[in-house]
């Protein structure tokens, strides 16, 4: 589904990736680890399509078309969900009628015809019972004033009515307390099926106890450095990262 | 364009040789011959576009119209259907087409004109009362030879729940005519009520709509005024707004020009009494071939007062805009709250603003502030949404109509908040992508 070849990627001029390679396949879910400022965030807004994050060598292919040709809404219309790991608030544009626009943007570029605001308040309703979530964020300006956790949920559920191919998670774990860190992993859990790949960036190892990932990818100063299973993970967690961005300088 | 002696002398015209029914308008008229046309020399006029004035000789207009029926307003109306209305067509009253049923207690309404020639006592002696002779042309114009306006009248203690109607209605059958109405809103004591006020065109030629309204708020009075300004994109609009507050009274306005070649809305407010109330709430959209200037003229001459004035403003393609706000607070003034604010969105390059809010604080004891902003449409908001699949121009758009909300939400009326997000939606359908 996902091919990313030597890709290297600039931001503000400095190089950050220094050719990453992967491979993610219908169905696959892997975990991107690595410790702050390694470049994860620089992967996955890359694939997103943020204007700031220049691709200076390498390709991308995305169901084996040259992804890096399309704008980000191109992009999202042909699957890939990027759940931010800062997410915006954008004043005075209702929650509600955001998803609404979101889910009827990308329907009417896949040639699905849009849907009515009933039909919409239905996909919203079965939804967020699927997830297990409550509606009161949809009243409210997108992510205005929303904490921490419910901005990582509010994610969760925008993946969830998008229905993408491809999610990419940028530390979707980070800041939660235990219980908002479940409801989020039972979310990505139901949305996992045999159709949809997942890269789930992460810090810290907790996040994968409760999703269990096909391959862990450790990335260092813009590179993978080692690719595993998730017991790689767990070493991880229990011998830190130094221990393999070390044996990497050995 | 015409050079400036003959349009000042094409203006002096306008006001000779007329009877006026008010001993004001004599003196306005006399006055106004001892203008001379704004210039940038004038401090107030300053940063105001002044060419688009210069391109027509806006003359009084004498031409039969089509007679406009209920069908034609119908579309404009905000208010209740059977709520009290003025409609005002090229400036006069229009009886057929205006509800004044004298059955709401305590509300009087009428058109000025005939209010004047009865001698109507509000009329002869508050008419101009605020507003001076005129302190610039246009006002000193108006004041001379207005067309005819609204007079509106709430009782002591009157409590009027129907929102009042006031329909500036311009059809320009042919030439490019001036029209000047006038309005006296007097609220007595105890009294409140919610006027909205709209001027809209239905014809497409350039006209000159220049408008004052005088209001009046009596002890521990409420008014609630709601204005849009729609006009058609060729015609210059000015509109000054004279009001006097006593001890304890409220006004609230929430504003929205939105149309126009040229248009300015000045604001004069003098608190008169302590702890008066003064909430000024604004947007503007300027687009290719359209400037809009707003004037504040805030002045707290007595203690506890409070103003809050703030407003947004959109500026598109080569729109211009003009915000120049001042707030001046006397010696004796204290425990003075105001706070002034201006943002504005550019979604061009080519679009401009100038923004100038002035404090001028002359009390110790007070809660003053002021702030400004000028921005662009925020990269990460817009990336965030095309991460979501909009499309980049309708992300913009989602994004303007957001940056509006935060003053539309303030109009307590529904009806005129969703005419102008209506009207918005259309008008920000084609912005363009900032070029890098
Ligand atoms: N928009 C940006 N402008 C400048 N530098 C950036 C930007 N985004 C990331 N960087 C830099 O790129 C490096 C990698 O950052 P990032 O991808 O956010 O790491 P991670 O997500 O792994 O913590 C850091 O040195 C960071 O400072
Ligand atoms: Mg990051």
């Amino acid at each position: 589904m996902l091919t990313v070849k030597n890709l290297h990627v600039s931001v503000a001029g400095k190089p950050i990736l220094h050719g990453i390679n992967l491979d993610v396949k219908a169905g696959e879910v892997h975990a991107l680890m690595g410790p702050n400022g390694s470049g994860k965030s620089t992967l996955a807004n890359t694939l997103a399509g943020h204007e700031d994050y220049l691709v200076t060598d390498g390709e991308v292919l995305f169901e084996g078309e040259n992804l890096l040709a399309y704008s980000p809404e191109e992009r999202a219309q042909k699957g890939i969900f990027l759940a931010f790991q800062y997410p915006v608030e954008i004043p005075g544009v209702n929650n509600m009628y955001f998803l609404k626009m979101a889910v009827n943007a990308i329907r009417k570029a896949q040639g699905k015809e849009e849907l009515d605001a009933l039909d919409f308040m239905k996909h919203i309703k079965a939804t967020l019972t699927k997830l297990d979530m409550e509606d009161s964020l949809q009243k409210r300006d997108v992510n205005v004033g929303f904490s921490g956790g419910e901005k990582k949920r509010s994610e969760i559920l925008q993946m969830a009515l998008l229905e993408p191919k491809l999610g990419i998670l940028d530390e979707t774990d980070s800041g939660l307390d235990i219980d908002a860190l479940r409801a989020v992993a039972t979310g990505v859990n139901k949305l996992r099926n045999a159709e949809r790949a997942m890269i789930i960036v992460t810090h810290y190892q907790r996040l994968l106890d409760y999703i269990e990932p096909d391959f862990v990818h450790v990335i260092s100063n813009g590179k993978i450095i080692r690719t595993g299973n998730k017991t790689l993970a767990l070493e991880l967690e229990e011998k830190g990262y130094g221990w393999i961005t070390g044996e990497e300088a050995a | 364009m015409i050079p400036r002696t003959e349009m000042l002398q094409h203006y002096r015209t306008l006001a000779t040789g007329i009877s006026p029914a008010l001993p004001i308008q004599q003196k306005a008229a006399m006055h106004l011959q001892e203008l001379n046309l704004p210039s940038k020399k004038d401090e107030d006029w300053h940063y105001t576009p002044l060419a688009p004035l210069l391109e027509y000789r806006f003359a009084a207009n004498n031409d039969a119209f089509v007679e406009p029926h209920f069908k034609d307003i119908k579309k404009f109306l905000l208010g209740e259907q059977d709520g009290p209305r003025i409609v005002l067509v090229n400036g006069c009253f229009h009886p057929g087409l205006s509800c004044i049923s004298d059955t709401i207690d305590g509300l009087s309404v009428g058109s000025i004109q005939a209010e004047a020639v009865r001698k109507n006592k509000d009329v002869t002696n508050n008419l101009g009362a605020l507003s001076g002779e005129g302190s610039h042309l246009f006002s000193a114009l108006n004041t001379a030879v207005f067309n005819d306006g609204a007079w509106i009248r709430i009782a002591h203690d009157a409590v009027i729940e129907k929102p009042i109607e006031l329909l500036h209605l311009t059809i320009a059958a042919s030439g490019t005519p001036i029209f000047q109405p006038r309005n006296l809103i007097m609220l007595e004591e105890g009294a409140s009520a919610m006027v909205i006020e709209s001027s809209v065109s239905a014809g497409s030629n350039p006209c000159f709509n220049n408008m004052i309204s005088e209001i009046f708020l009596g002890r521990n009075t409420g008014l609630e005024h709601l204005r849009l300004q729609n006009v058609n994109r060729v015609s210059r609009h000015l509109a000054g707004l004279y009001i006097r507050e006593e001890e304890n009274s409220h006004y609230h306005c929430t504003n929205t020009d939105l149309g126009a070649n040229w248009s300015r809305t000045e604001f004069n407010v003098d608190f008169a009494g302590e702890n008066a109330e003064c909430t000024l709430n604004g947007l503007y959209l300027a687009g290719d071939d359209q400037s809009t200037s707003i004037h504040l003229n805030i002045s707290h001459a007595a203690p506890g007062c409070i103003s809050h004035e703030f407003f947004k403003g959109i500026l598109k393609g080569k729109g211009k805009a003009v915000f120049d706000g001042n707030v001046i607070v006397e010696k004796d003034a204290q425990k003075t709250d105001a706070h002034l604010k201006n943002a504005n969105l550019l979604l061009s390059r080519e679009a401009e603003i100038d923004t100038k809010p002035v404090l001028q604080i002359n009390a110790d004891d007070v809660q003053c502030s002021h702030g400004t902003t000028v921005g662009q449409i925020d990269p990460e908001l817009l990336f965030y949404l095309q991460a979501r699949g909009i499309p980049e121009p309708q992300a913009r758009k989602m994004i303007s109509l957001g940056f509006a909300k935060e003053i539309l939400q303030r109009y307590p009326l529904p009806a005129i908040r969703e005419m102008i997000e209506g009207i918005l939606e259309v008008r920000l359908a084609d912005i363009e992508a900032v070029e890098g």
